[in-house]
């Protein structure tokens, strides 16, 4: 998704990442026995690959009884979150219409989706099995098979196979028409479905009694498992779904699903919805026996009434970060999100092969570290890829995102001797998303190297559609992650066939090594390829990362092993109060 | 007075049908991309095939001339549409609001009659002295202050001050609605005060103190009125002549002033609804807009303009019972 914000804190028109739910250990490690045995031919991914080794059984023997006992013991752990929700309520929770952070953080408690992650090293996240115990693809990565996990939805009625396609195609419906639908033309017949011109996803096939789940995709895809973290991929249960007449209006009851809480009741305009502990999850259980998300209005006003002892947790506004950070508990953790700042390909002066020196000297004058430690107070960290850190594959690609005057200098010279003459560059950004402060001091620092950079800011209403249509020679972007997929910061971001690629960067070596890395079932090969495609991109000057989001929230003194996931969620599955 | 009511009211017709359809159209060519919004992909582009389904679930593939003429027919049978983002009829999810909105319009008025009117009238008496002073200098002072400035610096006071230094339950004040418990619909019972206090004082400050200047100066020209002087010379005690002659005429443009506040409090209380989460009519607003929820904004609006005629035409009614020489039947002027 496209960010016109920085305020990462604050959540305020993130609209939309991806989702994932966050294991605990001992969840993970009670599959990997089942999983392990299953080993068919072709290419096997299962849970003994992407599970940590030690601490699960035994954690989970050790914290079971003892919560049990403390809800047994009377007073119930009730956490209060004021952070989730503190701008308003969200649009939709129903995980085939959800397309904000807040939705995705209720329906990911509510639901299990085939594959989720593991959260528990934010710079090593693992997939991990899920409502599917283990998985298979062939050797293209056109096809995978799910094995599902025998387990329940919340009333009681077995999750199958047949959940999952009923929800895919009940998800893909056109009268529906939600936003991530689009997630499902990576299917075989999806697009079809999603455009009307089929009844259902041609791709699909299930079968309950062996429990398996073969999903055909329209074009090879080896990191599907991954997109199917996703909460437009969550399983339904027809029998309660189909009580509702129109599914749009589903979201207003009470969903049911197979995560580790339950709703308690409808969602509440205006005042928020309480969750309960589901006591017949299958994976381990939660720790909060009640968590309720209160709806706030403003980012402020949740923050004040976190201080005011009537909420646990908050987010924490933007000006407020310095002193919010030194008198509260705090976690914090890199956000999946990157900002970064495009040439127009396509333009005479920045564009091209010709004038590749000229970007490159651009991208040297910045001084991102100072940039960010002057803008964000600890809220960013100065990027040197357009990859967030904690993505399977991140590295350092970016060798021209150091700050040296020198090479700059030097670069523009060069360029200059080529016969190029420079005049002022304009520069255009979405004003009031606050990049103002950051793009005054990229200005002065590129003016200490001789270059005139013309600031032009539009009104954040027409920006992206004004840089769709005719692109700024110079111009700001920003993106956070669908799913936590080096993919989705490049093929998304630069493939030529992408409709964000705003700033019509084109090359075939790209597009066909983002191709061979989507065929490619071998991690390294995949990230290497993946590497390098963005590496084409990034080296030339077209896309310059200058800085990844840092998220952190506070919380009150009786909170217990508080986390914040990568994806911007509270661990709910694993905190606790006491 | 009956026939100047009865024209009024069918006034409000001709009003309204004009109010709604510039806003309407105002309201369709704001710039921006309408079902991005809706789609919440602010910027990200999405493929044609799922922005044509959005579109078309929300009527928004007609021409906007259908789409202005299927409100208005709407409109017509009292239906103001679903809303776009809660998917319920507008009736149902602004209901909830405006009452809550009422109660604290309601509330705030009351303070501004009782502090507007009755330190208007103590500044006047004692003009030039030490409390007309004192309460100029504070309404100059609750004047400047912006409303959300006022409404977290009085929570920082009344709420967070009070919990961070562990001081006893009763001295703390919270956020949000709290118990929503009423009698009669409108008296806060069961601790509900304690939620309404606040954004109550808030709302009415920068107002009373507006109308405390304004009470004053209406006073002090009454004040040299014949009328009073004929009092006085007819030997009335101060009291009287005070209340009976001299507020009776002089409340007149504070009432109107206070009737014109009602309106905009009961529609425009944005800052104070956000910085206390009182659910009111006024977030409820601009968070429609910013979600371009055009039902929902254009149910509102609707409310809002209703309201807003029905007080002012009771303002206009009330002129008649304050000062008996004001007539509101033409043929009587």
């Amino acid at each position: 998704m496209q960010l016109s914000s920085t305020r990462l804190g604050s959540r305020r028109l993130f609209a939309l990442c991806l989702t994932g739910a966050a294991l605990l250990v001992a969840a993970g490690c009670s599959s990997s026995s089942s999983s392990a045995d299953s080993t068919p031919a072709a290419v096997e991914t299962s849970a003994a690959d992407t599970t940590p080794e030690s601490g699960g059984p035994e954690s989970a023997a050790e914290t079971t009884p003892a919560s049990t006992a403390a809800a047994a013991s009377g007073a119930p752990k009730i956490l209060v979150d004021g952070r989730n929700l503190a701008v308003g309520n969200p649009p939709h929770i129903d995980p085939a219409l959800n397309f904000t952070l807040e939705g995705a953080e209720i329906n990911n408690l509510l639901y299990d989706g085939l594959t989720g992650f593991d959260w528990t090293d934010p710079k090593n996240p693992k997939l991990t099995p899920m409502a599917a115990e283990s998985w298979t693809s062939n050797s293209d990565a056109t096809e995978f098979v799910f094995t599902v996990r025998k387990h329940n939805f919340s009333n009681g009625n077995p999750v199958l196979p047949s959940s999952f396609v009923y929800a895919w195609n009940r998800a893909s419906d056109p009268a529906l028409a939600g936003t991530y639908s689009y997630l499902f033309f990576n299917l075989a017949g999806g697009q079809e479905r999603v455009e009307g011109k089929a009844p259902s996803i041609s791709g699909l096939a299930a079968d309950d009694a062996s429990m398996k789940l073969t999903v055909k995709l329209a074009r090879p895809f080896a990191d599907f498992p991954t997109v199917a973290t996703h909460n437009v991929f969550f399983p339904m249960d027809e029998t309660t779904t189909s009580k509702v007449a129109d599914q749009t209006k589903y979201e207003q009851g009470v969903m049911v699903g197979n995560g580790p809480f339950v709703m308690a009741a409808p969602i509440e305009t205006d005042k928020g919805v309480t969750l309960k502990k589901n006591s017949t999850y299958w994976g381990a259980p939660a720790q909060l026996d009640e968590l309720k998300f209160v709806v706030s209005k403003d980012l402020d006003t949740a923050y004040s009434g976190y201080e005011a002892g009537q909420f646990d947790t908050s987010a924490i506004p933007s000006g407020k970060w310095k002193s919010a950070t030194g008198k509260h508990p705090f976690v914090q953790a890199p956000a999946q999100t990157i900002d970064y700042y495009v040439f127009n390909a396509e333009d005479p002066m920045v564009g091209g092969a010709k004038n590749e020196k000229l970007r490159q000297a651009i991208s040297f004058a910045i001084d991102r570290k100072t940039i960010t430690d002057a803008v964000c107070q600890g809220s960013c960290i100065p990027a040197d890829s357009l990859v967030p850190p904690g993505i399977a594959g991140q590295t350092s690609v970016c060798t021209i995102c150091t700050y040296d005057v020198a090479k700059a200098k030097k670069l523009l010279e060069e360029w200059k001797a080529e016969g190029n003459t420079l005049s002022p560059i304009e520069l255009s950004f979405n004003a009031g998303g606050g990049h103002e402060d950051l793009i005054n001091l990229m200005q002065a620092q590129l003016q200490e190297v001789g270059i005139e950079v013309k600031q032009a800011p539009l009104s954040s209403d027409t920006y992206f559609q004004t840089m769709a249509k005719t692109p700024a020679p110079f111009f700001r972007l920003g993106w956070a992650a669908d799913y936590p997929l080096y993919d989705n910061f490049t093929y998304d971001l630069l493939a030529s066939d992408s409709a964000n690629n705003y700033g019509r960067f084109k090359s075939t070596e790209f597009d066909d090594l983002i191709k061979a890395a989507r065929a490619s079932s071998d991690d390294a090969a995949r990230a290497k390829a993946y590497q390098d495609a963005e590496s084409l991109a990034v080296n030339s000057g077209y896309a310059l990362p200058i800085y990844w989001g840092n998220g952190g929230f506070v919380f009150s003194d009786k909170v217990k092993n508080a986390a914040r996931y990568p994806n911007g969620f509270a661990n709910y599955r694993e905190m606790t109060v006491g | 007075m009956f026939t100047y009511a009865a024209r009024r009211i069918l006034a409000i017709f001709p009003v309204l049908l004009g109010g709604l359809t510039l806003l309407f159209f105002v309201f369709y060519l704001l710039p921006g991309d309408p079902i991005a919004v809706l789609a919440g992909t602010d910027g990200k582009r999405i493929p044609e095939a799922v922005r044509a389904n959005i579109a078309h679930r929300y009527g928004l593939d007609k021409s906007v001339w259908r789409q202005y003429v299927d409100y208005l027919a709407r409109l017509a049978r009292l239906d103001l549409g679903d809303s776009f983002i809660e998917n319920r009829p507008v009736s149902q999810t602004i209901g909830g609001n405006f009452v809550q909105s009422l109660r604290l319009a309601v509330w705030a008025i009351a303070i501004e009659i009782v502090f507007g009117i009755g330190l208007g009238v103590v500044s006047a008496r004692r003009k030039g002295g030490f409390i007309d002073r004192l309460i100029l200098v504070l309404t100059v002072i609750v004047g400047a202050v912006p409303v959300f400035v006022m409404g977290f610096f009085l929570f920082q006071l009344l709420g967070v001050l009070p919990y961070q230094h562990n001081w006893p339950r009763w001295t703390r004040f919270q956020l949000g609605i709290g118990p929503d418990s009423w009698a009669l619909g409108i008296i806060p019972t069961g601790g509900q005060w304690k939620f309404l206090l606040l954004p109550a004082v808030t709302l009415a400050g920068v107002t009373t103190a507006v109308n405390i200047r304004l009470m004053r100066a209406s006073m002090l020209e009454v004040a040299g009125a014949e009328f009073i002087r004929t009092a006085r010379a007819k030997g009335l005690s101060k009291n009287r002549i005070l209340f009976k002659h001299g507020l009776r005429n002089a409340v007149i443009p504070v009432v109107t002033a206070i009737g014109l506040d009602f309106g905009v409090l009961l529609g425009g209380a944005i800052l104070t609804e956000t910085v206390y989460n009182w659910p009111g009519i006024g977030y409820a607003a601009s968070q429609a807009l910013q979600r371009r929820d055009g039902p929902k904004v254009m149910g509102i609006a609707t409310i809002v303009l209703i309201t807003y005629q029905v007080v002012s035409l009771l303002v206009d009614l009330s002129y008649g019972l304050i000062d008996p020489r004001i007539r509101l039947d033409r043929k009587k002027l």
